[in-house]
């Protein structure tokens, strides 16, 4: 334990009331004076010894404490040059005001408590000789800078809103957005229009308000521009120009009584999308949204999931089951009840602006055959709590048929629907998109004054007469009151009447699936950085053995090349890279002598150098061991080709064992099919390799059923097509202990981009034989490119050496294009599937920065959609998620969840447990994120 | 899907990427789901280390002493550092400042005089001033009522009687933040503050108590 007394002020001219000023609050206050105090640092100090050694005055606001970098003056003297220059002109007042701010070097600083940055030394700044600390006092107004240039003070309030500071210096406009400057230099926008209001932190006392109204018309990217500028000033300064704002009357004192307005709720309707209860709203969630519905109205009951791939894009998928109406025949299906698969797709086609509704086009039941299916457009318009929504609908949504089609003046053919229903299903039924009668729908939602209750009513549009169901639906009304409890941000309850006789019962759940994180409490503790090297190499083994420790990796070697170490990894599991080099790097930086200027990670699987990481060491350290102003910041960590082999000193070597076994849990489950609508199976899964030479390996799987109700499967689907996926019931239900994978593979690479994969056995649950892969992936490049041939055949029911009749021949040339916009990844493959069909297979995923993605792909070959059976062709939907995201101790795995509607012939692939893109993941461009 | 099709089957299929040998970090988890701090619990403590036993929303972990620096009256305010780099100030056995944890209490002030626990023996208010972030709710003040209470059974308390302790609560006039407690072990030596609960905000709640427990006899 050690006594911190208080230090000798060295190092530090206290030039003491350097800027002074009066503040003169509204209407006659008394006079107050403040000031704020720079101090010149004249010797190189931390900045947390300087916070010591200088304990703030009673009257000084830790929350606006500035460092000013003098290294940083020139880079915002050039952003505030340019930002001046786009001002001038229409906003050449503003610009001028702009212009006579100076300079500072401010430096956004994360914490300003010294013990806390003692602690984080990453985060604690080396103060240099020049350098300025900027103490200013607690203020006590905010200050709304406007676009004429002119500054309006406000005296400060803790319980009102950025709003009421707006009003307060404001002449009637409303802005839409206001960017807020805290003291610290944090920036936050925050909507402030009745369309767009949210809300927001309070500003503090010396915050900065910047909010142009529509009519000034500035854009953007310039008010971000102004906002980044006003943050590196400090509290605003006393000087004139300003004016003082209409005082904002008496205050509750209590930050926690301001007037929050409440935000949009975006709640799912009945069939899973946004929405009121029956009729879609064009609302969307934030992209990385996902949720799960299940909903209940006589007859129906829904079980929907949905994804929000993009900020425009809703899908929702799953099944609608109708009580009184049989699924099959008794003998096919007993009572169970019918169950219609269903997808949802809307699409935002106008975001909601001050005069303009969101506006959204929607396919519901968009690959059914009909029944349930209809589109839709709907535009929604906020005002406060009141959200209103009017549409027109097509097919099911706009069933009643109010009117004629609109699109009927355009031709004739969009008056008529098409009669519902194809042989098949499960194909996109283009030809009745938008056709037939039309019926208006919409609706209001109302959120009160609490924010765990909404109230919902709806005009709908559907006519149940025409419904699918077993008994005749009696619709009393169109009208549709709902009820929404919002226990809380992740759980609604909706309670509903509908058609004016029938009550409904919905319950929704959701998250936001790119927003997980989840910190690594689990890991070893991180190994201290020192700033400088120690004076003598460590022992090597030990390098290794706690790089193995930290990382849960194995290290193959450690080489010493000229100035760089190298570190190879065998056969890493990784999730997220980024942490794993910075544990290698905190090894290797205790223990590499100063002449060590670079730490490589190569990362090797069976013998090839798939990927690495290099450490700039000082550049790293530094980073690890100060917060480095911005224009001295270089990127410590980079991603390139591995370096040829090694040709220097072998510090350590190990060779990896030659067996390994691990134990895992498997779960798979078959939804909707006439037996039952769940059938799954839990097993254990014990995994073994033995490894035959540095790059070939024997690998395989036994899986034993522990619990599952495979004693109800009875089905085995009809197929036109060799039976390559129809026989599934018989190789799950055949034998409870199973051989699903044994194969022999062999990894090797030609030049430092050329990738190739032979293998041979039992290559999946269904199908065994031999087959290779080659891959072109340069390090960090967006495209790869690969081809895979095999030569296959069907695998006994049993799942363990035996094989039965069908061969064929299968294989994919496939291009890899992450595509750098919007985080999309496509893969497009074309080749021979399993069935003999040749055809094409599209797969699009959206990749969020902390891993997660979500996808979809769909796959069509030369069978026609009466050969491939119901569904027309084979297409599913998936959202993988790294473990690293959800749990608090650092993994390779990933959990993936794959949706497919229908397990069918046509179209299938093999199922290879190998496959050289996801061998070679850490080559990619987004290897180091997140950080 | 048509009526009559009454055939079809989905899949969903859940995997994990990778095999089974990478489920460590899963099986690691649903441990310390089930048995929160089991690893904490079997750390060897280093005698010449001061300990702080403290729970955020029921989840526990060791912090250690690291400084202890003079407020603003020359009291003494405790430094206690978590293995994360959190820290958490305690200034006579109360919440004083909190940095790096999801709700920070800064600059805490309290009246220089503020009596000694063994001196409440009923109702005392004081007025408390706070930050508060990441919320930017700055300059709150909080009217506080100190006073004795009942043993207190429901705590958070580990390996000590409940009994040994005298127990004191405060609440705020406005009820926010909600109410904290303390018991506190007061000999004819001296007063030693042992427990302390306070929920920082309605989702985030703290416990911290002097580890390891010292037995009665011990501390008598």
């Amino acid at each position: 334990m050690r006594h911190g007394g208080r230090r000798a002020r060295g190092g530090a001219i206290a030039i003491a009331v350097a800027i002074a000023g009066l503040l003169l609050p509204a209407r006659g206050a008394e006079v107050q004076a403040q000031a704020r105090t720079m101090h010149v640092i004249q010797v190189p100090q931390r900045l947390s010894d300087w916070l010591l050694a200088h304990p703030l005055p009673p009257q000084a606001d830790p929350l606006a404490l500035g460092w000013r970098s003098r290294g940083e003056v020139p880079g915002q003297a050039g952003r505030q040059q340019a930002l001046v220059a786009g001002l001038k002109g229409r906003w050449s007042g503003l610009a001028g005001v702009l212009a006579d701010m100076p300079a500072t070097g401010r430096v956004l600083l994360p914490h300003m408590d010294p013990r806390w940055l003692q602690a984080n030394p990453a985060a604690d700044p080396v103060l240099k000789a020049g350098d300025l600390m900027d103490v200013p006092d607690r203020r006590s107004d905010v200050v709304v800078l406007q676009s004429t240039g002119h500054l309006c003070r406000v005296p400060h309030r803790s319980d009102v809103r950025v709003l009421d500071y707006l009003q307060a210096c404001g002449d009637g406009g409303r802005p839409d957005t206001a960017w807020l400057v805290q003291p610290d230099g944090r920036v936050m926008t925050q909507g402030t229009a009745r369309w767009n209001e949210a809300p927001g932190v309070p500003p503090a006392p010396g915050a900065w308000i910047w909010a142009p109204t529509p009519d000034d018309a500035v854009p953007h990217h310039l008010s971000h521009a102004i906002a980044a500028f006003l943050a590196t000033q400090g509290p605003a300064p006393l000087q004139t120009p300003w004016s003082y704002g209409r005082p904002l009357g008496p205050s509750s004192g209590d930050a926690g009584s301001m007037r929050q307005p409440a935000p949009l709720p975006v709640i799912a309707n009945d069939w899973g999308m946004a929405g009121l209860l029956q009729t879609p709203t064009a609302r969307m969630r934030p992209a990385g949204a996902a949720g799960v519905t299940v909903s209940r109205v006589e007859p129906y009951t829904t079980l929907h999931a949905r994804l929000q791939p993009f900020d425009w894009l809703e899908l929702a998928f799953g099944y609608l089951s109708v009580s009184d109406r049989r699924y099959g025949t008794q003998a096919l299906a007993g009572d169970q009840s019918y169950k219609d698969k269903s997808a949802h797709i809307k699409v935002r086609l106008l975001e909601e602006s001050g005069w303009w509704p969101q506006v959204a086009l929607g396919w519901r039941d968009v690959l059914g055959t009909g029944v349930f299916s209809g589109e839709y457009v709907v535009a929604s318009k906020r005002w406060g709590p009141w959200d209103v929504s009017a549409g027109l609908g097509f097919g099911y949504v706009g069933g009643r048929g109010d009117v004629r089609n609109p699109l009927g003046l355009l031709s004739d053919r969009f008056d008529a629907r098409p009669a519902a229903g194809s042989r098949s299903g499960g194909s996109f039924n283009t030809r009745s998109y938008f056709r037939g009668p039309v019926a208006f729908f919409g609706g209001v939602q109302y959120q009160t004054p609490s924010p765990r209750w909404v109230l919902k009513l709806e005009v709908e549009g559907n006519d149940y007469r025409r419904d699918f169901a077993g008994r005749p639906i009696r619709q009393k009304t169109p009208v549709n009151v709902g009820v929404v409890y919002r226990p809380n941000d992740w759980l609604d309850v909706t309670l509903g009447l509908e058609r004016g006789n029938m009550p409904m019962l919905a319950l929704s759940a959701q998250t936001q699936l790119d927003g997980l994180q989840v910190p690594k409490y689990l890991d070893p503790r991180p190994l201290p950085v020192a700033p400088q090297p120690p004076p003598a190499a460590g022992d090597p083994a030990r390098t290794a053995r706690d790089i193995e420790a930290q990382t849960g990796q194995a290290v193959r070697s450690i080489d010493a090349r000229g100035s760089a170490w190298t570190v190879t990894l065998a056969e890493p599991r990784i999730g997220y890279l980024r942490p794993v080099v910075d544990r290698v790097a905190e090894v290797v930086h205790r223990d590499a002598p100063a002449g060590i200027d670079r730490i490589e990670l190569r990362l090797d699987q069976h013998g090839t150098h798939v990927a690495q990481a290099a450490v700039d060491r000082r550049a790293w350290v530094r980073e690890k061991t100060e917060l480095v102003p911005p224009h001295e910041q270089v990127a410590a960590v980079v991603n390139e080709a591995p370096s040829p082999g090694a040709s220097g000193e072998r510090l350590h070597e190990r060779v990896p064992p030659r067996w390994s076994v691990g134990v895992g849990l498997n779960y798979r489950q078959n939804l909707g099919g006439p037996d039952a609508f769940l059938l799954f199976q839990l097993a254990a899964d014990v995994d073994a390799a033995l490894r035959l030479r540095h790059d070939t390996w024997l690998a395989g799987t036994l899986r034993v059923g522990l619990v599952d109700n495979y004693d109800k499967f009875k089905y085995t689907a009809d197929s036109q097509l060799p039976r390559v996926r129809t026989y599934v019931r018989e190789y799950l239900v055949t034998s409870r202990t199973t051989v699903p994978t044994l194969q022999l593979t062999h990894l090797g690479s030609a030049g430092s981009e050329h990738f190739y994969l032979a293998y041979g056995g039992l290559l999946e649950p269904m199908f065994a034989g031999v087959g290779g892969e080659y891959l072109y992936r340069p390090v960090g490049s967006r495209w790869a490119f690969g081809i895979d041939v095999n030569a296959v055949r069907q695998r006994d029911f049993d799942q363990k050496f035996s094989l039965r009749d069908y061969r064929v021949t299968t294989g994919h040339a496939t291009a890899y294009w992450d595509t750098g916009l919007a985080d999309v990844l496509l893969k497009l493959s074309a080749g021979q599937y399993l069935a003999g069909d040749r055809g094409v297979t599209v797969d699009v995923s959206r990749i969020f920065d902390n891993g997660v993605s979500m996808g979809a792909y769909a796959t069509r070959t030369d069978v026609s959609a009466e050969r491939f059976g119901e569904g027309s062709f084979d297409k599913g939907v998936y959202v993988n998620i790294p473990f690293d995201a959800m749990l608090p101790r650092s993994g390779g795995s990933s959990a993936r969840i794959t949706y497919a509607p229908l397990i069918r012939d046509g179209g299938a692939r093999l199922n290879r447990r190998y496959e050289l893109y996801e061998l070679t993941g850490l080559r990619g461009p987004r290897s180091l994120t997140p950080d | 899907m048509a009526a009559g099709m009454a055939a079809g089957m989905a899949a969903i299929v859940m995997s994990m990427g990778g095999c089974a040998s990478d489920q460590q970090a899963a099986f690691a988890s649903a441990r310390d789901l089930l048995r929160p701090g089991r690893a904490m619990d079997g750390v060897p403590l280093d005698p010449a280390l001061r300990y702080l036993r403290v729970t955020t929303n029921g989840k526990p972990a060791l912090l250690v002493l690291g400084y202890v620096d003079p407020d603003l009256h020359g009291r003494p305010v405790e430094v206690w550092y978590s293995a994360h780099r959190e820290v958490v100030r305690l200034r006579q056995g109360r919440l004083a400042g909190t940095a790096g944890v999801p709700v920070e209490w800064r600059s805490v002030t309290s009246p220089a005089d503020l009596p000694a626990w063994a001196g409440i023996a009923g109702p005392h208010q004081y007025e408390r001033l706070r930050d508060e972030m990441p919320g930017y709710r700055v300059g709150l003040r909080d009217r506080v009522t100190v006073r004795p209470i009942e043993v207190v059974r429901d705590s958070g308390l580990q390996g000590v009687a409940p009994e040994a302790l005298r127990w004191f609560e405060e609440v705020t006039e406005r009820g926010q933040p909600p109410r904290a407690r303390y018991g506190v072990r007061i000999t004819p030596s001296g007063e030693v503050p042992v427990y302390g609960e306070q929920c920082l905000a309605p989702r985030f709640c703290m416990t911290w108590q002097a580890w390891p427990p010292v037995p009665v006899a011990q501390a008598s």
